[in-house]
């Protein structure tokens, strides 16, 4: 082939290119116009709905068969959404009372939308959540086909899905989502679990007991994630955070955890564990002792401090660091502390001498407090 | 003497189309994929497939400042308004001659403190270190020996107290949920080491709250051919290596990295220009021969603005710069090359960069050579010379011009129509001049290589139009 017709069709291509970037540009535009057309036209159909709720009670099933059949558009449902949002803002209680009878509405478009391809398969989820279109009503044809996108390898249909699942507030649908997760070989960040968890809708206390009765079955990963998250709801769960910290078979990174959650929940009979953890006997796990001198800053006492100074002149940083960290934290003086700021190790003077300096400059309203 | 000519012309005839074949069946190729992604990308943004935004991966951002005092204290208020809870700023000012660091202590009333550094990777030590808590976020002002800017760098990765860190330049200014959608990668994939950023021109853009609030393209026209270069060149070829986990370059103006993995690898190396492009061909090379599964990321939605050259002097002394830290990074990590241990990251990515990037210049001139051998020995076809040169006008102006209007589009960037007709003229120009002037400039760059071996590079600042 000759370079020049090779060029000639590349031409062509990248023509066709900037063609379909100018129409795309034209569509685009377009379809803004569109979406508010149909926006107000669903706008005028809701309101006629909600008329029909006030004296008549119920959406009327003729309604409820347009929705299901211009639903299936996405276009169309980015207008709904578009249209609902305003809608909501203004009348909050008619338009939730609207929503509540839209459920056989729900689980069909659930399904038409599992079909369609991931990115607008992840779409119907997050618009369930925003909706709370599932809230305390679990549809068990919604429920599954959320968890069947937990299965998805797009972690926006996993993600979405999960937002979804919060809100039903049920804690037997969450706790399956859970094993559902874990189960499956995709990489869920352990971030997105624990803070994702705080947003569930139902009874925390509930779900944290579940948790707690499961706990076992989950890969060291999973409960890494659950003890973070018990950690940012409640502190109700020491005496469990103890047993596992106690037990050797529990995982390491699973034991961290506990640690850090006895650390902002101060237990007494927790005291004597991360005393002895605190202490680093062992070089290679050093993490313990690390981390348990920053949970000890929650328990003071003349041996948190003697545990606490003597981890000063450890040789590994961390250990140094999160020691000073914790004596700064429980406000000692200077004179608290002088032995170790006249004394000879330079790098236990210099870490001790930089948390004073921050104690100057951290102004008295957002000073942190040992169990943050 | 005439058939041996013939003969050299003949084979460089056949060289050259290979050659040709190759870029333009490559630029071709990472066009299409290119636009491919970012329509994709938009799709996903319209139907809400991002991660929610309250997710805080803990970063730390880390300003390398060489006698940045006209613009260092705007950078810092514009890092301070980052919408992103989790992070810290530490600026390391590199022994500067002008005011950088006195400037800073005093626009945000910092005070002196004694902070044990903790040396992980080598750098100058510091002269002092002041610190405040007063903002939404710790503020530090590292103040060192003068080492260069990779040295700098080692030093905030030293100092940083998180696990994740982000350098960035100081004349730069992050958009506001720049720290958001570069984390986003960090949180989707466990395997992440290094996220880079999209850089783009901030000549002429005015920002408000680190958003945009008009965007036109620079009145100066040096700076304008800059942004279609840019948007091609970040179109081309970053987006496909991203494909294949083969991106070599996050730019020095905006990338992420997990700081354990950095650290392990070494951290930057004091001795190279193109630290940054040096840091991503070592983590290529450290994470494979220790058998790591890592992933390099290329987050096209985590925009940083940055100044672009305004002068051709300081233009030419960027790129010098820039070819150089190529040709330092190339070789020190040569042994990447055809190894298939390394997979495409071998073939694809580093040949690339070895042919069409370091080589280019010197090809690029030794073509235009040949020409002039074959115009004296008559053995010329001026006709299909002109055409073949038309035919080369035209393919990189489509392409320019393709990368350019699916930018805009899919980053919702309205552009006026004076604009679009400056952008279509001013490709020709791009293509048909800047580009072989960059080309020689790149071709010498290494005359005097060793005089200039770690200075800053420098062009005249201006103040970034940020509210």
């Amino acid at each position: 082939m000759r370079i020049e017709t090779l060029l000639y069709v590349y031409l062509f291509i990248c023509s066709g290119m900037i063609v379909f970037n100018i129409i795309t540009a034209i569509v685009l535009k377009r379809r803004d116009r569109r979406t508010v057309r149909v926006s107000a036209r669903f706008r005028q159909h809701i309101l006629q709905q909600i008329e029909h709720i006030n004296t008549e009670q119920q959406v009327e099933r003729r309604h409820k068969k347009y929705l299901s059949r211009q639903l299936t558009r996405t276009g169309n449902m980015i207008a709904f959404d578009k249209m609902l949002e305003d809608l909501y803002r203004e009348e909050p209680r008619q338009v939730a009372e609207y929503l509540s009878q839209l459920g056989g509405v729900i689980v069909y478009l659930t399904i038409r939308y599992g079909r369609k391809d991931r990115i607008e398969a992840a779409y119907f989820p997050y618009i369930i959540k925003k909706y709370h279109l599932i809230e305390n009503r679990p549809f068990s044809g919604v429920v599954d086909a959320m968890y069947t996108l937990l299965r998805e390898p797009s972690i926006y249909c996993r993600e979405n899905a999960m937002q979804a699942l919060y809100t039903t507030g049920d804690c037997g649908c969450i706790m399956k989502a859970l094993k559902i997760l874990d189960n499956g070989e995709r990489f869920f960040h352990e971030k997105l679990l624990a803070d994702g968890l705080l947003k569930f809708s139902g009874d925390h206390e509930a779900l944290g007991h579940c948790i707690e009765e499961d706990f076992a079955g989950f890969s060291p990963e999973m409960q890494v994630a659950l003890m973070n998250f018990l950690r940012l709801d409640s502190g109700e769960y020491c005496a469990f955070a103890l047993a596992l910290l106690q037990n050797p078979v529990t995982d390491d990174e699973v034991r961290y955890a506990c640690i850090r959650y006895l650390g902002r929940y101060p237990y007494g009979p927790a005291y004597e564990t991360l005393l002895e953890l605190a202490e680093c006997r062992n070089d290679a796990r050093w993490e313990y002792a690390a981390i348990a001198s920053t949970a000890l800053c929650g328990y003071p006492g003349s041996e948190t401090i003697e545990r606490l100074k003597r981890n000063l002149y450890s040789r590994n940083w961390y250990i140094r660091f999160n020691a000073s960290q914790s004596l700064e934290r429980m406000r000692l003086t200077y004179l608290d502390l002088i032995d170790v700021m006249e004394g000879h190790d330079r790098y236990a003077t210099e870490i001790l001498r930089y948390r004073f300096d921050i104690r100057n400059l951290t102004p008295k309203e957002v000073e942190q407090e040992c169990t943050s | 003497m005439y058939q041996l000519i013939d003969g050299f012309l003949d084979a460089v005839g056949i060289f050259f189309i290979v050659y040709l074949i190759g870029y333009s069946t490559f630029l071709f190729l990472s066009v299409v994929v290119g636009s491919i992604q970012l329509y994709r990308q938009h799709r996903q943004r319209r139907l809400q497939n991002y991660l929610p935004n309250d997710y805080h991966v803990p970063i730390s951002i880390i300003v390398p400042a060489w006698n940045e005092a006209v613009t260092v204290v705007a950078t810092v208020r514009s890092l301070l308004n980052l919408e992103y809870q989790a992070y810290e700023v530490i600026v390391v000012d590199d022994g500067s001659g002008d005011d950088t660091s006195r400037t800073l202590i005093e626009a945000f009333n910092m005070h002196a403190v004694h902070r044990p550094i903790r040396r992980q990777v080598p750098c100058q030590p510091e002269e002092f270190i002041y610190e405040t808590r007063m903002l939404k976020v710790p503020l530090t002002v590292i103040r060192k020996k003068n080492g260069g800017k990779a040295d700098t760098l080692n030093m905030g990765i030293n100092a940083a107290n998180f696990p994740y860190f982000i350098c960035m330049d100081a004349d730069s200014v992050l958009q506001a949920d720049s720290l958001k959608k570069i984390a986003q990668p960090v949180l989707e994939d466990r395997h992440v080491v290094a996220v880079g950023g999209l850089v783009r021109i901030a000549n002429d853009v005015e920002l408000e709250h680190g958003r945009v609030k008009k965007y036109r393209l620079p009145r100066n026209l040096l700076a304008c051919m800059q942004v279609l270069e840019y948007d091609r060149s970040f179109l081309a070829s970053r987006i496909l290596f991203d494909q294949f986990n083969g991106s070599l370059i996050i730019s020095g103006a905006f990338g992420l990295f997990r700081k354990d993995v950095v650290i392990a690898a070494g951290g930057y190396n004091v001795s190279t220009l193109g630290e940054d492009m040096e840091l991503v061909v070592k983590l290529h090379e450290y994470c494979t021969v220790n058998h790591m599964d890592y992933c390099i990321r290329y987050a096209t939605d985590a925009i940083c603005w940055t100044q672009a050259p305004e002068r051709l002097s300081d233009l030419k002394k960027q790129r010098r710069r820039w070819h150089l830290g190529l040709f330092q990074s190339m070789m020190k990590h040569r042994g990447i090359l055809f190894n298939p241990q390394f997979g495409a990251v071998s073939f694809i990515s580093y040949f690339y960069f070895l042919v069409y990037e370091l080589l280019s210049p010197f090809i690029e001139i030794f073509g235009v050579a040949t020409m002039v051998l074959a115009w004296f020995s008559g053995l010329i076809n001026v006709r299909f010379m002109v055409l073949l040169f038309l035919i080369y006008v035209l393919f990189g102006v489509v392409l320019s011009l393709t990368a350019f209007f699916a930018r805009m589009y899919t980053a919702d960037l309205r552009v006026s129509f004076a604009d679009m007709m400056k952008a279509v003229l001013l490709c020709f120009f791009e293509i048909t001049c800047l580009r072989f002037i960059l080309a020689w400039v790149r071709a010498t760059a290494f005359f005097g290589y060793r005089k200039s071996k770690l200075q800053w590079g420098s062009i005249k600042r201006k103040k970034i139009n940020y509210n």
